[in-house]
């Protein structure tokens, strides 16, 4: 009779010798018949082989986060816009290699004669699919008839409706409201209105033509037509599973890709649609795109360095390294996110732009970019930056570095060599990068301008804890004089930045200007329609802001270049704005198996 | 026994009351809201009212708890805020079986290495098997989990390529809602995390139990065990050891409850979709009800934990009785 003890022994090797097993366990075995010539004849045999591997041409690739969204209205973050941009048709979309604006499900479009009625004519062949996700298959969504679906101009004019309404909560509905007639009335609104809803300026008076009625004649208004908050969305899909739409299984889908698998916080898989018409696939060979969520760069890093992954972010410390390691699989690419300090215009001593442009221009930004960011970075001399519509050339327009100009303006402001400088305060962003931003620029101004660093009162916050400290309702004592901020652009043009952040009326950033006529100059620039005019008045503006003498409401440092690790089987020209256009990328198969030794 | 665990039980309804409206009340008491900024930029004034509305933040604070503790009662954890098709249910029922899985496994070879290395050492005092056992336990309690993290994926991961550099090799459905499905690609996977997590753990363990035992060796009754004849091995394993467990017992529930809901640092470099790395994001992004979900979990492990705790003196130490 056994006792307890062996018993228990017994028990646990059997686990144990269960998980081994378990583990060792081969896959499937494959077999074939096959004829097989003997002596006297032909003889059947069952032969084993390696079951065939379907090569399909995948991009593999990793995110720090998990997809927040994939509701197109409801996106806000570039992870997410990614994943629309390939999974949902947009209006128009840019070129990535002229950075112009294209027609996607719109062909043409015109304008009225006053600037206020924009005309689409659309396609009416991209259908609306359904992927499923156990079986594999696409197949074309049908109505209750069984007709099939085709994006129509009702399903655009649906979308941005629903960007409008005031239960959705879309954050972008709060950036296209201005434009589109009736669209701030709804989206103020308590509730949802029908009235208010019918009076939405846009409409669909034939499945291939959608009309925008403004509220004002914005010569920029084409440009915001690629965002993903304006992208066709199924309201029959959102009608039957509510927020749930967007999970693989519900999802339905109009782009190049569909969504195969999503798992949270773990992995998303997007495969091709087959059902896209021909001369919209985008010419890229990428079958299958596999990303999982790796929040850790370092971890990103080594993925890419055994070759699991086609690109990666490099940490810091590994920087030089790889510069020296992989010199041709870096790329050098900026999100044209220009990163500056705000300042409180109406506190002292900053409320005298004298001295806000003294602490400008005694800001060695090479140098800040050599030092603090390891050269990601190029100088920034003024606000918008190059490749949008408006923007002046990267170097001209605005003071740069000039100490001596800095310690004469500072002099004549009251304060020679520093003399009688108050306490200022400063806040930035939590993070150890922005302390070392900060660090740096009031060592500057040491150096520069004899403004002991002690006179700099340095603080960091979270970013929501930051805009409600600055924000223009706090009173002057209780907000620091200057701030660190950054700025990406929505769309191409130059009022994404001079207009959405500098203009006087604008309160989420806390500057407290006066306005002036420089505002009057955004204004006209907005509504102005010949492009040659608007290219002017943002000259104007951005000299009457940044050049000698100007209001310097901010200093701007730096547009972003970040280096990214890229494999050089992986052939892409990265977007600008918007999303990654993966439909365009291509992969040459064959290098990257020999590279991962299959 | 049981009534004594029954009237624990009962006692901590008032507790887990109490932290359920503490978390509330404090994550509410953070500065700023989670619809104040996306992707580093202010979501406009009317759509963040727009947000509050929907989600109840506009209402005053009583309100919401009260709300918040009725849909709770009904096992409803709350929404994501940031996630609109998921809810907190959703989140703990996909992070917390990786975090269970892998706590399980590091606290598995944490103790199963920890508690005999701490043996030998107590019983080889002083010796050079002793020394190495300290040493090696030094060593584990004092390299962090950040540093260990990143070695072993380069070394086995990237150099040697023995196994997977990161991800957990179970995803959802879990068996039972929390157990992975134990096949090659499961256990490849566990290795360098729970290594890197139970190094650490194992240590402390053997600090302890060398300690605890070292302590015990020299009592009295130890002495009367061996005068009266028994073997060596029955004496350590039998009338020593159980007694010398009790500072690792005090340190396992509390141990337990911590490593189960998640170790970020891990959980962030071999990139584990866990309850840690959730729990720190939650902080980040203000996700209110997730943030007093996890909070909640934590608690009630840990209360269960200490329960655990009190149950096992009660085993290892027949003196001790709650009755």
């Amino acid at each position: 009779m056994f006792s307890r003890n062996n018993l228990f022994k017994a028990f646990a090797l059997l686990i144990l010798a269960s998980m081994v097993l378990v583990a060792c366990g081969g896959g499937a075995v494959e077999t074939v018949i096959v004829e097989k010539e003997v002596p006297g004849g032909v003889e059947t045999v069952v032969v084993e082989v390696e079951p065939e591997v379907e090569q399909v041409v995948t991009m593999d690739g990793y995110s720090t986060t998990d997809i927040p969204e994939l509701d197109p209205q409801l996106t806000t973050d570039q992870v997410s816009i990614s994943y629309i941009e390939n999974l949902f048709v947009h209006l128009t979309n840019f070129d990535l290699v002229t950075s112009e604006i294209v027609g996607e499900a719109a062909t043409s479009w015109t304008t009225s004669e006053d600037g206020l009625t924009w005309t689409f004519t659309l396609r009416t062949d991209i259908p609306w699919v359904y992927h499923n996700p156990v079986t594999g298959e696409t197949t074309q969504e049908v109505d209750a008839d069984g007709n099939p679906l085709f994006v129509t101009a009702e399903d655009f004019v649906y979308a941005i409706k629903r960007a409008c309404d005031p239960t959705v909560g879309a954050a972008y509905g709060g950036l296209i409201a201005p434009f589109i007639k009736g669209c701030t009335d709804h989206i103020t609104a308590d509730d949802f209105s029908q009235e208010l809803d019918d009076a939405v300026g846009v409409s669909a008076p034939a499945p291939d033509t959608l009309v925008f009625e403004l509220e004002f004649p914005a010569g920029y208004f084409l440009s915001l037509t690629p965002m993903w908050v304006m992208a066709a969305t199924p309201s029959w899909a959102i009608a039957e599973h509510g927020e749930a739409w967007t999970e693989a299984g519900n999802i339905v889908t109009n782009g190049r890709y569909v969504l195969s698998e999503w798992v949270h916080g773990v992995r998303r898989i997007i495969v091709r649609n087959p059902l896209m018409p021909a001369d919209m696939q985008g010419g890229g060979n990428i079958e299958k795109i596999v990303i999982n969520v790796v929040p850790d760069t370092s971890t990103g890093y080594a993925l890419w360095l055994n070759n699991e992954v086609e690109t990666s972010g490099v940490p810091a410390a590994e920087l030089e390294a790889f510069l020296e390691q992989y010199p041709d699989e870096a790329d050098q690419i900026s999100d044209l996110a220009v990163f500056y300090m705000g300042f409180r215009s109406s506190k002292a001593p900053v409320d005298d732009p004298m001295v806000r442009q003294a602490l400008a221009q005694a800001i060695d930004k090479e140098a800040f970019i050599e030092v603090v960011l390891q050269g990601q970075g190029v100088p920034m001399i003024h606000f918008t930056p190059p490749g949008l519509f408006g923007a002046p050339a990267i170097d001209e327009v605005g003071v740069g570095y000039d100490p001596a100009a800095a310690q004469q303006l500072l002099a004549d402001a009251g304060y020679p060599n520093c003399e009688g400088f108050p306490q200022t305060s400063v806040l930035g962003y939590s993070g150890q990068s922005t302390l070392d931003w900060l660090t740096f620029v009031t060592g500057q101004w040491e150096t520069n301008l004899g403004c002991s660093a002690d006179l700099f009162t340095i603080e960091q916050q979270s970013f929501g804890e930051l805009l409600d400290t600055v924000s223009e309702e706090a009173p002057d004592d209780q907000v620091p004089s200057l701030w660190t901020l950054g700025w990406g652009p929505d769309y191409a043009d130059a009022n994404n930045f001079v207009g959405d952040v500098l203009r006087c009326d604008v309160s989420d950033w806390g500057f407290n200007r006066e306005c002036n006529a420089i505002d009057d100059m955004i204004t006209a620039a907005r509504v102005e329609p010949d492009p040659a005019v608007r290219i002017d008045l943002y000259t104007q503006i951005e000299e009457a802001f940044f050049g000698d003498g100007g209001e310097h409401p901010i200093i701007p440092l730096w547009l972003r270049i970040a280096y990214t690790a890229r494999h050089s089987w992986l052939d892409r020209i990265p977007s600008t704005f918007g999303g990654e256009q993966w439909y365009t990328w291509n992969i040459d198969w064959e290098a990257k198996m020999a590279a991962q030794g299959q | 026994m049981i009534k004594y665990i029954i009237r624990r039980l009962l006692v901590s309804i008032p507790v887990v009351f109490l932290i359920i409206l503490v978390a509330f009340l404090l994550v509410q008491a953070m500065p700023g809201g989670p619809f104040d900024a996306s992707n580093q930029k202010p979501i406009p004034a009317v759509v963040r009212e727009i947000l509050e509305r929907k989600y109840g933040l506009d209402k005053p604070v009583y309100e919401q708890f009260f709300n918040y503790f009725v849909n709770l009662l009904q096992g409803d954890l709350g929404p994501m805020l940031r996630q609109r098709g998921q809810t907190v249910n959703d989140v703990v029922a996909q992070t917390f079986p990786v975090s269970f899985q892998l706590g399980m496994l590091a606290m598995i070879l944490g103790y199963g290495i920890g508690v005999p290395a701490g043996i030998i050492a107590a019983l080889n005092h002083n010796s050079t098997l002793d020394y190495a056992a300290t040493f090696a336990a030094v060593v584990g309690v004092s390299v962090p989990n950040l540093v260990l993290g990143p070695v072993l994926i380069l070394l086995f991961g990237v150099s040697l390529d023995w196994f997977p550099i990161a991800f957990w090799g179970a995803d959802p459905p879990f068996i039972l809602g929390l157990f992975p499905t134990p096949n090659a690609e499961f256990w490849s996977h566990a290795v360098l995390p729970t290594v890197a997590l139970g190094t650490g753990i194992s240590a402390g363990v053997a600090r302890l139990t060398r300690a605890g035992l070292l302590e015990v060796l020299s009592e009295d009754y130890i002495r009367t065990a061996r005068a009266k004849g028994l073997k060596e091995r029955m004496v350590i394993l039998i009338h020593a050891l159980k007694n010398a467990l009790i500072p690792v017992a005090t340190v396992l529930g509390p141990q337990l409850a911590a490593i189960l809901t998640g170790t970020l640092i891990v959980e962030q470099i071999f990139a584990l979709n866990g309850m840690g790395r959730r729990f720190i994001h939650s902080v980040q992004e203000r996700e209110y009800f997730l943030l007093v979900g996890l909070t909640l979990i934590y608690g009630v492990l840990l209360i269960l934990g200490n329960l655990t705790v009190d149950v096992l003196y009660a085993w290892l130490d027949p003196r001790i009785r709650y009755d």
